[in-house]
């Protein structure tokens, strides 16, 4: 077993809120420039440009594909899956309830789908940024049919945070572990919840340079969701690294 | 007010099975981020909201809320019904927004108040 450095919560060029030099391949270089071993392009209800990533795959970095869903709740939510077909399908089950109201680009930022070569595939027309009509207890079981994580994203913040939205953490819902961001006290937060839920950190970047600047280490086997989610429950010897 | 009261005069839809006579409303609140109608609502308040996640009942009996009131016609699923009757909590459903429903109540207790 190794030790993996994973960052699964990156914003690509297809939420309007990421920055345009966001392409996958851009992500991947700096990913790579990072150190980091696994990443996940998880885009605003969407994993259309985690599709580009297939073909950027190779021998020095993993990738998870998935998205941050925004639930009717309008908490943030990340959904991660080991392979483009399974976070295709959930991307399917979440777009046909994601409400037909179209992006203003001038507003909320355009919103594209590219290739690995950033040749542009097609404009998004329906807003990303919004509820998804899907309840949270919903969505973890759909994503968990499909073998995929299901974490809430940066838990405390004040937007979109599933503590300011729901005043606490909803009880006998199966998260497979927690997001905190830079502006958390992790210490805090871990020692609030460590008796429920295992706490991860993600950088959350909608800009290069802030792709691994939050991250998390775990002790695995192999750089697949099925070991990290031995790690989160800390059995047959997987682990997440706390000290790192 | 009594809540069977302003139920019928607002046009709310009682959606579980709970009985409003023995409610008093003194006040109301809007809002639909739990955490601020956590720090914010008055007691003994009628709460108007789009959420209908089933946090929505223990904050209601954390205030001291006596009634949810789901508005657009958000449709509440039955596990929150149940376990808001056994709270003995009522919900209502409301055809309209919150800005509606919320003016209506505040005219009623307005009233209430002049003439009390």
């Amino acid at each position: 077993m190794k030790t993996f450095r994973a960052d699964l919560h990156i914003h690509s060029v297809l939420s309007p809120c990421g920055s345009l030099e966001m392409s996958p391949v851009n992500i991947v270089r700096e990913a790579k420039r990072k150190k980091l071993d696994i990443i996940a392009i998880t885009d605003h209800n969407s994993s259309k440009n985690s599709k580009a990533l297939l073909d950027l795959l190779d021998d020095e970095i993993a990738f998870f594909y998935g998205m941050e869903l925004q639930t009717v709740s309008e908490t943030h939510m990340l959904a991660l899956f080991d392979t483009y077909e399974n976070a295709s399908e959930f991307n399917n089950y979440v777009y046909e309830k994601l409400p037909d109201i179209k992006n203003k680009p001038e507003y909320f930022g355009e919103q594209v789908v590219v290739d690995k070569d950033e040749n542009i595939l097609e404009m998004e027309k329906k807003l990303l940024a919004q509820s998804v009509n899907i309840d949270i207890d919903e969505a973890v079981k759909k994503i968990h049919s499909l073998d995929g994580l299901a974490i809430p994203s940066h838990i405390n913040r004040d937007m979109y945070g599933i503590i300011a939205q729901l005043g606490f953490l909803p009880e006998n819902i199966d998260f497979d572990a927690l997001e905190i961001d830079e502006r958390s006290k992790f210490e805090e937060v871990k020692t609030q919840y460590k008796n429920k839920y295992p706490i991860i950190k993600n950088s959350d970047a909608h800009y290069l340079e802030d792709i691994g600047t939050y991250y998390t280490e775990f002790y695995i086997e192999a750089p697949t969701v099925s070991e990290i989610k031995k790690a989160l429950k800390g059995i047959e010897g997987r682990k997440i690294c706390y000290d790192a | 007010m009594k809540l069977s009261n302003i139920a019928e005069k607002i046009g709310l839809k009682l959606r579980n099975d709970v009985e409003l006579d023995d409610i008093d409303i003194k006040s109301g609140y809007v809002g639909d981020l739990l955490s601020d109608v956590l720090a914010n609502a008055p007691d003994n308040s009628l709460w108007f909201t789009v959420q209908k996640h089933q946090n929505i009942i223990a904050v209601a009996d954390a205030k001291e809320i006596q009634g949810i009131v789901i508005v657009n016609n958000v449709n509440p699923d039955d596990v929150l019904l149940e376990k808001a009757s056994k709270k003995g909590l009522p919900i209502f459903s409301f055809d309209n927004n919150s800005y509606f429903a919320a003016g209506k109540l505040y005219k009623l207790l307005e009233n209430e108040d002049i003439q009390g």
